[in-house]
């Protein structure tokens, strides 16, 4: 049902044949706290985990690698975890590894309301400078009282590089809408000795 | 003045006899409502005016985009607004997030002083 399928960025389906490791878990299973606490769990596991893919002679890039795999799988758990709406669906994080890149692909329930709101913001994401929409968004939330700071794709783009990328679509089994958030994140490993 | 996590897993402090707020550990709350204690914290210093507000974040060790937004627009962006305070940042080339995090926030309060340790 490809004609279901709307990709925003410059998004590469996941290679199961690269090295890879998958975490599902389901929303249902716990509540926001206890999700919340999981998704800071999972991130730092997937830090030391992918760390670990650094020769230990590269103590600086290994430190740089664990530091951002934590921030940024910690902000796209924690999107996953706030979006989600269906109990039942498994939430997906998968970090992928090729030579110079590491893939990072969350997959989580969406509901359609949610859906046209994030759509919006991905359009604004892609077609505006981040360095303006991080100023803008802040002085917004100084001024503002929303629930919704906006700053993570941005502090992730900016802070990190970092390349994000969308794919909405159905999930036929279940019939509700998901959406798959791709991160790709430049890696710069020292394999010299 | 202080606010601590219920696990001790965060503290932040403020001592008015220098102006500094210090935060050590892990900041990884939820969203707006898991930093309003810390927000209110920052507003209390703001309104108080020192003439410099010194943020040490030396010891903290992680920081969520909830986090870098409190004190984006919880903390700079409320002194610069009010004029009465510079603003100083001490931070540290220990933890890589530092480094990274604090370039954008500078630049919400031009002349902001930023300080790093090794």
């Amino acid at each position: 049902m490809s004609d279901k399928n709307e990709i925003f960025g410059n998004y590469m389906e996941m290679n199961p044949g690269q090295e890879h490791m998958t975490l599902q878990f389901r929303a249902a299973l716990m509540n926001i706290d206890e999700l919340w606490e999981s998704g800071a769990l999972s991130a730092s596991f997937l830090s030391n985990f992918w760390g670990k893919f650094f020769p230990s002679k590269d103590q600086e890039g290994r430190t740089e690698m664990k530091d951002a795999v934590r921030y940024i799988a910690g902000e796209l758990i924690g999107n996953a975890v706030k979006f989600s709406y269906e109990p039942d669906f498994l939430i997906r994080i998968a970090l992928c590894l090729s030579d110079e890149e590491l893939h990072f692909y969350v997959t989580n329930s969406v509901r359609n309301e949610d859906a046209g709101d994030f759509k919006n913001f991905i359009r604004k994401i892609l077609d505006n400078d981040p360095d303006e929409l991080y100023i803008e968004q802040m002085e917004k939330n100084a001024s503002e009282e929303s629930d919704e700071s906006r700053m993570g794709f941005l502090t992730m783009i900016l802070d990190y590089g970092a390349e994000p990328a969308w794919e909405f679509k159905t999930d036929e089994d279940m019939g509700i809408q998901t959406v798959t958030t791709m991160l790709r994140l430049s890696v710069v490993r020292n394999t010299r000795s | 003045m202080q606010v601590t996590g219920e696990k001790g897993e965060y503290r932040v402090a403020y001592d008015a006899a220098t102006g500094t707020i210090s935060c050590e550990g892990t900041l990884d709350l939820r969203g707006k409502e898991g930093y309003r204690p810390i927000a209110e914290l920052f507003e209390k210093v703001t309104d108080e005016a020192p003439e410099t507000i010194t943020l040490d974040i030396r010891q903290l060790e992680f920081l969520n985009s909830s986090g870098i937004t409190t004190i984006g627009s919880g903390l700079i962006i409320k002194a610069r607004k009010k004029g009465a305070s510079k603003m100083a940042v001490s931070c540290s080339k220990k933890y890589t997030w530092q480094e990274r995090s604090i370039r954008g926030l500078s630049k919400l309060m031009p002349g902001m002083e930023l300080k790093f340790d090794d």
